[in-house]
Parts: structure tokens; sequence; C-alpha cells
């Protein structure tokens, strides 16, 4: 629309418009077809649509609950359906049903925002020419019912000077005034055209070519980049980042800090990371403040307590001396609760500490709740028992020992090779808009054409804004009069 | 320094609730003055003299309005000198300084469009805000972690303000427009000028918009490693930032022009709203109100 509007105003040359190849009936209505359809799809009105659509979805995202990523199975997802009805009521079905509990993570979403994509590509390269025509190559001469019918027009009657005269003058004046000018001349005529900020109006095409490199972005992301948003390590561990990597992260100590009014303060995490076993880096890192390396980031994002554990066999070998991080808590009990593997017998044991700052009858303070499993599949434990802080405690054949109430944190981490792309695109999207809004494009067009006694001076602009301002419009009227 | 702070802002309360009185007996005399002459009942000069009261109650409308954008700015000044941190931390802080940058907002579009009656429906968006922002807790919370970074704090709310400044005069502009479509009113500013006022402002919100966004997502990278994550707050703001998008767009689609366009304006003002007070109940990360 904004083309068809745009080539109105300047009345494109007839040469822009394709003549059309004399078709045969049936292929004429299939090119017509085809046609109808390009000009649905690169049309404003769709783009329109099509914002207002995605909108109304991530507002309807934001307001109601969304499943959390967790929740996977169709199970699991009843259960979680079943916990947000109280809220929703009888409209809980309704909602599911159109799958407005899982906007963001939805097909139709990321549909929906494709469609969007390709609609700014299609206008984009739809518009490209007759923008760069408008700026190139403007239309100097316009016919007289252009100036009557413009949005701004002004007249006036110069006597006794004839029309190239009067021609020079007022591009004399434009000249001055920092416009661009071109003239056309016939017989009785002058056709002026003149403007400002001409390239300011290739903003709208950095904005949009940004929301497409937004896109892009998100694509690479995606293929090429990896984020694990729960990362554990608990105090005096080392663990492997994965992913293909050769990186170990060892936190050496974890803090939390709060203010006396009760609000936290800090959480900071002081780590070592580790190369292919080398140490590169020693750092410290809090909420606001990630490590970096090779373009991979580690950020503060959660913490909780864990446990020094040791283990040995029955002939006395060490099996294992690590820390176990509690991170999940237990249904039934609330429990702070964290699993491992013993090597080399199979077996691997579940450790359960009160929850935080709360009296257990079964757990007392000092003490940590192991409960041991004869292998992996197995559903309930083979034995329950309490390890006391520091001590050597006999589990079936091993020896067990709880040495330390210790912390871990929760990291997040992140190689998101698409984000300097995203910074790229806003940057362009910001200026883009800064050249459209602050720079716009002003148009004038004047025709001077001798009568019998001078020159009459027809001045017009498609709108007013978009015109001469005030204060430039007087000063051309008072030279020309004077 | 709180006690100053305080006092600028009471008096930057009063002045503001005399501006938005003086605004609505301009808009009144306005009427009154125009109908008079319209219907020439009663002498000649009745019309005339009511005319000239009301424009210099209008006047001293802009004057006072002024002056709170003054005691605003003051108020801000020793909030934060203060708290050491930018003014922008709590509810009541976040309001205040939205107050600011309606008032801000509308002084510059009320001063280049000469379209003082607009000043009647703005000013009570501003005396609202004010007044929930004396309604809620004005002390000092301590900033919790993902807030320390008084940089992007402060350019991130600020940038904000002004958006939402913007977005307000050019929902008084939409409303003043809809009163006016087929410019029967002939005491109001022609619905060209409205139309071309409410677009002004939203092409100074719809950019500041844009960087509120860009500005939160470089925070959220930095802070949490994802510059998206479809937070209620972020969505919220980017569904704004997308309607005031379909209202620029919607400008050139035949149409769509005028009443439905105005219409936007009413929905993203509705919008901004709900982005805005977001914080009281959407959970999720924003949720640092200052008022749990």
């Amino acid at each position: 629309m904004t083309t068809r509007k745009a080539v109105a105003r300047t009345v494109a040359p007839p040469s822009h418009r394709r003549p059309p190849p004399a078709p045969t009936p049936a292929a004429a209505s299939a090119d017509d077809a085809v046609d109808r359809l390009w000009r649905f799809l690169s049309s404003v009105r769709l783009a329109l649509i099509l914002i207002l659509a995605t909108a109304a979805a991530a507002l309807a995202g934001a307001l109601l609950i969304q499943v959390p990523a967790g929740v996977a199975s169709a199970g699991d997802y009843a259960a979680w359906l079943d916990q947000v009805r109280p809220r929703y009521g009888a409209l809980t079905n309704f909602f599911s049903a159109l799958g407005l509990f899982n906007v963001f993570g939805s097909l139709w979403f990321r549909l929906l925002l494709g469609l969007l994509i390709l609609n700014v590509i299609i206008c984009t390269a739809n518009r490209w020419q007759g923008l760069w025509h408008s700026i190139a190559h403007p239309r100097v001469r316009m016919h007289e019912t252009f100036f009557r019918q413009a949005g701004s027009h002004a007249e006036w009657v110069i006597a006794g000077e004839a029309a190239s005269v009067v021609g020079d003058r007022l591009r004399a004046e434009l000249r001055r005034q920092r416009y661009r000018v071109l003239v056309e001349r016939d017989d009785s005529a002058t056709y002026l055209y003149a403007d400002l900020n001409r390239f300011g109006k290739l903003g709208t095409l950095a904005s949009h070519a940004s929301i497409v490199l937004v896109l892009a972005a998100v694509v690479i992301s995606s293929l090429w980049g990896f984020r694990d948003s729960g990362f554990v390590v608990p105090e005096g561990a080392t663990r492997s980042i994965g992913f293909g990597t050769t990186l170990a992260l060892k936190l050496e100590k974890f803090a939390d800090e709060y203010y006396p009014e009760g609000p936290p303060k800090d959480y900071r995490s002081d780590v070592v990371l580790y190369d292919n076993g080398v140490e590169v880096r020693r750092a410290t890192i809090r909420v606001n403040e990630p490590l970096e390396y090779k373009g991979i980031r580690f950020h503060q994002a959660f913490f909780g307590p864990a446990a020094a554990i040791e283990v040995k066999d029955s002939q006395g070998q060490l099996l294992l001396s690590d820390a176990v991080a509690l991170q999940w808590q237990r249904q039934s009990d609330g429990r702070a609760v964290g699993t491992f593997v013993i090597p080399g017998t199979g077996q691997s044991a579940e450790l359960a500490a009160p929850r935080s700052g709360e009296f257990d009858a079964e757990i007392p303070a000092g003490q940590i709740q192991l409960q041991l499993y004869k292998d992996a599949q197995a559903q309930t434990p083979s034995l329950i028992v309490n390890l006391k802080q520091g001590q050597w405690t006999r589990v079936g054949n091993l020896d067990i020992r709880f040495v330390q109430e210790r912390q871990f944190t929760g990291l997040q981490i992140v190689y998101d090779p698409g984000a300097a792309l995203i910074w790229v695109a806003s940057v362009l999207f910001v200026l883009g808009m800064l050249s459209v809004f602050l720079f716009p494009h002003r148009r004038v067009w004047a025709l001077c054409r001798e009568t019998s006694n001078g020159t009459r001076v027809l001045l017009a602009s498609p709108s007013k804004s978009t015109g001469l301002p005030d204060a430039d419009c007087q000063r051309l009227t008072s030279d020309l009069r004077r | 320094m709180f006690k100053m702070s305080e006092y600028s802002f009471i008096a930057a309360f009063i002045a503001l609730g005399l501006a938005t009185l003086l605004y609505a007996w301009y808009f009144v005399g306005l009427r009154r003055a125009r109908m008079l002459l319209a219907l020439e009942t009663g002498a000649p000069g009745a019309g005339v003299t009511t005319e000239a009261t009301s424009s210099s109650a209008g006047w001293y409308g802009t004057l006072l309005a002024a002056n709170a954008v003054a005691f605003l700015t003051l108020s801000l000044i020793f909030r934060t000198i203060a708290t050491g941190h930018g003014p922008f931390a709590n509810m009541y802080e976040f309001s205040v300084a939205f107050t600011w940058g309606i008032l801000i907002v509308y002084l510059y579009v009320e001063r280049r469009f000469q379209a003082r009656a607009l000043g009647a429906f703005v000013t009570p968006i501003a005396v609202a805000m004010m007044w929930y922002a004396s309604t809620v807790p004005s002390n000092v919370e301590p900033l919790v972690p993902a807030l320390q970074n008084n940089l992007l704090l402060t350019v991130h709310v600020a940038v904000a303000i002004v958006a939402y400044g913007a977005f307000s005069v050019a929902f008084g502009g939409a409303i003043l427009y809809l009163l006016q479509r087929d410019d029967a009113v002939e005491w109001l500013p022609s619905s060209a000028v409205l139309d071309e006022l409410s677009y002004r402002s939203v092409i100074i919100g719809f950019p500041m918009m844009a960087l509120v966004i860009i500005l939160g997502a470089v925070w959220a990278d930095v802070a949490w490693g994802t510059y998206w994550s479809w937070d209620p707050k972020e969505t919220a703001s980017l569904v704004t930032w997308l309607v005031y998008g379909g209202y620029l767009h919607a400008r050139s689609v035949r149409g769509w022009r005028g009443i439905r366009s105005a219409l936007l304006l009413l929905l993203g003002f509705g919008l901004t709203l709900l982005t805005y007070f977001g914080n009281l109940f959407f959970g999720g990360l924003h949720s640092y109100s200052g008022l749990v």
C-alpha cells in the first residue's frame, strides 16, 4: 500500500512500469493470481495483521502462566494442568486446547514469526527499487493538477519577470537553504524539484533488515550454540562442562551475603577453569559479572547446600572422595536431596538434608540421611542410615563418611555465537529509526509558468510535515516577492 | 537529602495539581467562548472576555506544569544523591520518574503544536501517576544482586520513562482525535494537527521503547546469560512495542488511517500501563517492585 501511495506521490515515470506481454487468457488468470498473491504478501496490510496477531499471541503468553521447560511428558503436562486449574477454572481446557499455555515454544507461534519475517523480506525486496528511484531519479516535472491536489500548496504571481528568471531565483534560494535542486525547462515553464535528507529514508531499509538479522542470529545460536542452565558444582569439586569442550570448572568457594533487612546483597562463586587439565582462569563470578573464556560464558544462576562425602570398601580402599550437590527438592517431604554413584560397586546413593532452616525429627542437626540403592533400576532403598558429620559409618559392606557441609553453585553456561549479530541488528535498528525520524525526507516541487503579465509560481508538497518547514517557506516567499 | 527530595515531591505535586485544574478551566473556557461566539448570544464582547481569561488560565497551566517538571527533577536528583543509584529501583521511584517523563514530552509537544487543549487530557494521567507514587512506600530498599548495575539500571529505566511518557501524550492526542474526528468541534485543534501530534509522540516513543528492550536484553545477557527468555515483563514490553509498530504501519494502510489508528494508540497505552504495573503481578525476573 505504501508503495502504491509513494508512487502516487512521486508519480513514477511510465518507464518504471512493466508493460504486460499480451498473454493468453489462461496464462493471464494464472499470472493474475500470482500477481495478487505477491501483492498480498508484500502488502503493509498483511504486515499490520501479522504484527497485531503476534502481539496478541505474545500477550496471551505474558498473561497466562506458561508450562515450565521441565514438563515434557503428557502425564507431567496433565499434572501441571491440574495445578493451574484452580486459577483458570473452566477456561483451563479451552486455553490448553488453543496452546496458550505454551505459546513461545509452539510451532504456530514460530510460524507466525516466520511469516512476519517473510513479509518483511518481501516488502523490502518490493520497495527498495522504488525507494532508490525516488532518491536518485525523482520526477521533476509535475502536472498542474498535482499542485492543486497536493496536501500542502501555495501559489503566487511575480509580475514582470520571465519564468526562467524566477526559476533561477527559486533555485538559488533553495540551494542556499541546502536543498538539492533539480531543474527542467521547456518553452514557457521552469520545473523545480528540491529535497532535503534524501538518504534518511534508507533507514527504513536498515530497520527492517535488522529484524531479519535478529532471526538469522537466533538460527545461528540454535544451530551452533549451546546452553546449560543447570550446571552444578559443589565446593571443592571439579566438573567437566561437556558439549565437546575440554573445559572443566572447579568451585573453590561460594558465598551468599544478605542486607541486615533480609534481602540478598551478593552471590559469588570463586572458581578455577581448566582447559585440558591446565588452569586457564581464576575468577569470581557474580550476578552481573560472568566469567568469559573463548566465547563461553559462565553466569551465576542459583545455589544450594552440598555435602562432602568419602566412601571406602571393606578392604579400606578409598572408592570416592567428592562433594555432592543437594540440588533437588524431594516432593514428599521437601528435603534437599542429591544423588551419587559409588564407583566399582554398581550401587548408588541419595543424600537428604532437612528443608533449609527447619527442624527435622528424623535428621538431627549435624547429620545427613543416606539411602543406598542396589543398582540404578532399584525403586526402593536397600538401606537407610543417618551419617554424623566427621564420622565413618558402616553401611552394608561400605564405610561412608559425611565429611562436611558445603554449598554448591548453579551456573548457566552459554555459548551463543549469534549474540554478536543481535547487537549489530540492534544498533542498525536504532540508527535506522533515528535517521528516518530525525531526518525526514522533505520534498517540494515548483512550477513557474509564464503568463501575460509575468510568472505564476506553483509550489507543492505531498503534506505539510514532509514539505518545506514554515521558516524555510517564509524565507522563500519573502525572497521571491522582493 | 531525603527531606529535600520529599519537599520537592510535594511542591511538584501541588504545582501539577494546580496545572491540571488550570488546563481543565482552559479547556472548558475554550469551549464556552467558542460556543458563545458561534451562537452570537449575549453581548458581543462576552465571549472574547471568557476566552481571554481561559487562555491566560492555559498559559498559567503551562507555567505550573513546567514548575512541576523542575521540582520533579530536583526531587529525583536529591533522591539519587541520597541513595547512590539512579532513582529507578522501586515503584515509588519509577512512578515519580514516569510522571516526569509524561510532563517533559507533553511540554515539548504542547510547545511544538500549540495545542494546549491536550493538557486537559495528559496532566490528569500525570496526576494519577504522582498520586500513585504517594501511596506506595518510598523507603529505600537495598539493591538485590540482579539490579546492581548502575549504568544499565539508570539508562534502561530512564529511556523507558521517556518512552512511556511519549505514549501517554499520544494517548491524550488520540482521545482528542476521536472527539474531533470529523473536524466538527471548531474549538479544538484540527484532526490533522491531533493526528500529527500523536504521530510525533509515537516516533519519539517507538525508538525509545526499542532501546529499552535492547538495553534490557543486553542487561539480561550480562546478568543471566540469556538476552531473551520470554519473561512476562519483557514480553509485555515487546507487545507494547509491536502495537506501536503496528500503529506506524497502520497510518499507511487504507482504512486504518484515522479512527483505527487512534484506537491502536488507546490499546498501546493500555499495554504501556500493563507493562508498567507488570512488576506487581507478573512475577518472573522483574519481580522486584519493593512492594512484596
